[in-house]
């Protein structure tokens, strides 16, 4: 439809619609006879997409749906080598772009390209003012004719603000804007948070974040950047007191900001001024101190840590009730940030009520995990570790294992980039019989063995966390890597143990093994399992046979060849014959792991043993899978029959299954999709070849 | 608890509910009245709410007496309603309609979004008419008009430029 029609088709002339003689409620006529009531609910009916129905009902109900539903546009500035293309070509083009700026509810503004050249900054700086002017003109005709403008988002995308300090003054004042999202790197300052927040007064959400285009545009040029460290005492002063004062109720809820040159006055004044701030983001900052100021921060050579101290007690002294905190300084001279584990502490006695903990991997010190500060870190029940830059290195020094084994609380663990080592999943000992059978990748050497014996160390190798229902980590050896696929079976068989309430499952590995015999079956112990991640560096092996388990338990006629072959006392031989040569699981069986598992309720004894891959076979295909029978005739046997009602539906609340790498090919992937969408169709089941940063893909959407 | 922090409220037919101060807080009206005018020590009239319909506002708020995030509850537009916000809102429609009257009388914003999603809910999976036969509204659009809006709807409404 052309915007032509689009328009006199908003010129229906609605009255209220009439009713029918009916026996409904007057509370009826009434509600839906108060427009904001209306408006509400066709609001929720949008956003369940539900408004083409909605649409058709009614001439009321036709014109509300359209206002509420959201309308992009994307504004490009083109930029070429020696010349600008922007927009403003023809006057019809420029009420076409007026029309469509206007009844949009996102803007998005982006540059096509970003040639670094000095020439392409200065199209970009025209470019750029010529927007806002436009931007400006549509606001104030709304003012005019007093309608309030449909803008809502608007994303500044990565590459076109250049200059905080020249671009954003010339950012009209968008009152109906709910949600500022700018993609950006560029070191900027609370002067600039300022300017924002007076522009958009009614700004709920605000986002500045680097992003991967913005981080590559801003390695490859040399945009200027904010001068943040020019900001003398009597600007600041100017900025806090003066005409530029914020308004004091500002509607801001959430507020995540990276590369944010801080200072404590000027922070005091945003906090202030944001009563209803909910999360605060304040990631890769650096602290401004003037001289004098040190004296009275007692802050010395080191003083970071008094630093971010003296920044959590701002906080928690002005919104006292967020929810989500996060805050990364720069620590000492070093381009790392974080916060040492005495803030942490601070952290969470400044905020009695938050329960969840937003660090960077720079920062988790093992002390916290002792008293007194236990007592005070003990009732977190989120706990996300992430890197907080883009050169992101496994985070080998968090003890992943000490704090699952310690925070009884926790039910989300994010640490993407955080290392378990496989090592410590081992507690029956059977990593190096497992490893000698693949003889030909099987690196000889010493390591250490975990005492099987000792209760204390068994308290410290078996989590407590019985409710966990997020993990995400990497997993490593702790020594030399070796290719030893058979320790697959240890992972799944420690995981389905440890974590039985778990629903997503992020694991990072150089690569795992995804056939039957390695034990991925395992996961289905974990009943509630929503969403599970591998990403791996390298592609695994895929066969249908390794994905047999994803089959639902089959009915009374549906032995299909996925599962026949499984149920079949063949298997079970085969797989006894590769794994000849590991003992057996009963000489563990006395081991202090296995006491400690009891105590909390799991069953360790099996853990890395094939036993434990022989008793999933039985506990899915009954114990009858050493006979020979044929399918079909057991499958008539009441008792078969029975076993197989007990049999539970595999990971009945599975949503999503993705194995991505980045290395390999990625032929057949679509085929293996294929395969297992006919099995699980509702299942999102993807393998892709991506590369993939934990930064961007993981920290962002958290922070 | 002392006598002062406890609020009378007087329904449409004149029953009196004697509520916590906490309680009638939830009601952003009563809250901005109570800060107003401070603690008259007599009833407060509330003419536009039955008493039955007062006595589940009142359970509402009740049972979110101790919900720090009361305020912000519903801000998720998209969660799922919980259990027992589910089972409370198990009512027939006409009571349903003179809820949503009261929280949008009282100012009960988590309140208007718990009733008004229920509704939206209700719209969920319908035809067009059989919105109009449970909200008992007149098709206004012309034959034309209708076609109309069904071609626009077979659009896609995102526009980029």
């Amino acid at each position: 439809m052309s915007l032509t029609q689009k328009h006199s088709f908003l010129a229906f002339t609605h009255d209220p619609p009439k009713k029918h003689n009916s026996n409904n409620s007057p509370s009826l006529s009434l509600a839906l006879g108060i427009p904001e009531i209306l408006e509400r609910i066709l609001s929720f009916v949008v956003l369940h997409n539900q408004q083409r129905t909605a649409k058709l009902v009614c001439k009321q109900w036709y014109s509300i749906c359209r206002d509420l539903v959201p309308v992009s546009y994307t504004w490009i500035l083109r930029l070429t080598i020696n010349n600008h293309h922007n927009l403003y070509i023809k006057n019809d083009e420029t009420q076409a772009i007026q029309a469509q700026v206007s009844s949009a509810h996102t803007l998005i503004i982006q540059v096509n390209d970003c040639a670094p050249s000095p020439t392409a900054s200065t199209q970009r700086s025209i470019s750029w003012t010529a927007m806002m002017n436009e931007l400006s003109r549509i606001v104030q005709e709304c003012h005019n004719q007093r309608v309030r403008p449909r803008l809502k988002t608007l994303h500044l995308k990565e590459g076109i603000l250049e200059d905080f300090g020249i671009q954003l003054p010339q950012l009209p004042h968008l009152i109906t804007l709910t949600t500022l999202r700018i993609d950006s790197t560029v070191q900027w300052d609370i002067i600039h948070l300022f300017t924002i927040l007076k522009a958009c007064q009614n700004l709920e959400d605000l986002s500045i974040k680097p992003t991967l285009l913005a981080d590559t545009i801003n390695l490859s040029t040399h945009f200027t950047a904010a001068q943040s460290s020019t900001i003398t005492s009597r600007q600041e002063d100017t900025l806090i007191y003066g005409d530029q004062a914020l308004s004091k109720s500002l509607r801001l809820q959430t507020c995540s900001l990276y590369d944010l040159v801080i200072t404590l006055p000027a922070l005091t004044a945003f906090l202030k001024a944001s009563p209803r701030l909910s999360k605060l983001i304040l990631a890769r900052c650096d602290h401004l101190v003037r001289q004098g100021q040190d004296i009275i921060l007692n802050l010395q050579d080191n003083g970071t840590i008094h630093s971010s101290s003296s920044i959590i007690r701002l906080v928690g002294i002005h919104s006292p009730k967020l929810k989500v905190f996060h805050l990364s300084m720069r620590r000492g001279q070093s381009q790392s940030y974080g916060l040492s584990g005495q803030d942490v502490v601070t952290m969470l006695q400044t905020f009695p009520h938050m329960d969840a903990c937003n660090l960077t991997d720079y920062e988790f010190d093992l002390p916290l995990l002792k008293t007194p500060y236990l007592a005070v870190v003990n009732r977190v029940t989120t706990l996300n570790i992430f890197p907080i830059q883009r050169e992101v290195r496994e985070g080998c020094h968090i003890s992943v294992r000490e704090i699952l084994c310690t925070f009884e609380h926790l039910i989300h663990f994010r640490a993407p980039n955080s290392v378990y080592y496989l090592d410590d999943m081992d507690l029956n000992d059977v990593k190096e019989p497992l490893e000698k059978l693949r003889s030909r990748y099987y690196y000889s050497r010493a390591r250490p063995r975990i005492p099987t014996n000792d209760p204390v160390i068994a308290r410290q190798y078996v989590w407590v966390c019985r409710g966990l229902k997020t993990l995400h980590m990497a997993l490593s050896f702790r020594a030399m890597v070796s290719y030893s696929p058979e320790t697959s079976l240890i992972i799944y068989g420690f995981l389905s143990r440890m974590c039985p309430r778990l629903q997503e499952l992020y694991l990072k590995r150089w690569w795992i093994d995804l056939s039957f015999k390695a034990g991925l079956s395992l996961l289905t112990r974990l009943q509630d399992l929503e969403r599970v991640t591998f990403a791996l560096t390298y592609r695994p092996e895929l066969d249908e046979e390794g994905f047999s388990w994803m089959q639902p338990v089959p009915s009374r006629f549906a032995w299909g060849h996925l599962i026949y072959p499984l149920s079949h006392y063949r298997t079970r031989t085969r797989i006894k014959k590769e794994y000849k040569g590991v003992p057996p699981s009963t000489t563990t069986a006395g081991s202090e792991f296995v006491k400690r598992g009891r105590e909390l309720g799991i069953d360790l004894s099996k853990v890395g043993y094939i036993d434990d891959l022989l008793e999933w076979m039985d506990e899915r295909y009954g114990t009858n899978t050493t006979n020979t029978t044929t399918p079909m005739a057991r499958s008539t046997s009441a008792d078969a029959a029975s076993r197989r009602n007990d049999l539970r539906y595999s990971l009945p609340n599975l949503q999503s299954f993705r194995v991505e790498f980045s290395e390999g090919q990625d032929a057949d992937l679509q085929s293996f999709e294929d395969f297992v969408g006919r099995i699980r169709p509702e299942v999102d089941f993807q393998l892709r070849l991506c590369t993939r940063n934990i930064f961007y893909d993981r920290t962002l959407l958290h922070y | 608890m002392s006598a002062h922090s406890q609020i009378l409220l007087t329904s449409s037919e004149g029953t009196e509910f004697l509520i916590d101060r906490d309680i009638a807080d939830k009601s952003m009206l009563l809250k901005c009245m109570l800060e107003d005018i401070g603690e008259i020590g007599q009833a407060v009239p509330l003419p536009n709410v039955s008493g039955p319909i007062l006595t589940k506002v009142i359970e509402y708020c009740t049972h979110h007496r101790d919900d720090p995030n009361f305020l912000s509850a519903n801000d998720d537009v998209t969660a799922d309603i919980d259990e027992w916000d589910l089972e409370y809102c198990k009512v027939d429609q006409g009571t349903l309609y003179e809820l949503i009257l009261a929280a949008n009388y009282l100012d009960i914003k988590p309140l208007m979004d718990l009733t008004c999603k229920t509704v939206a809910n209700m719209i969920k999976a319908k035809s067009p008419e059989e919105i109009r036969k449970t909200f008992n509204i007149t098709n206004d659009f012309t034959p034309e008009e209708e076609d109309q809006v069904r071609r626009e709807n077979g659009k896609d409404w995102v526009d980029e430029h």
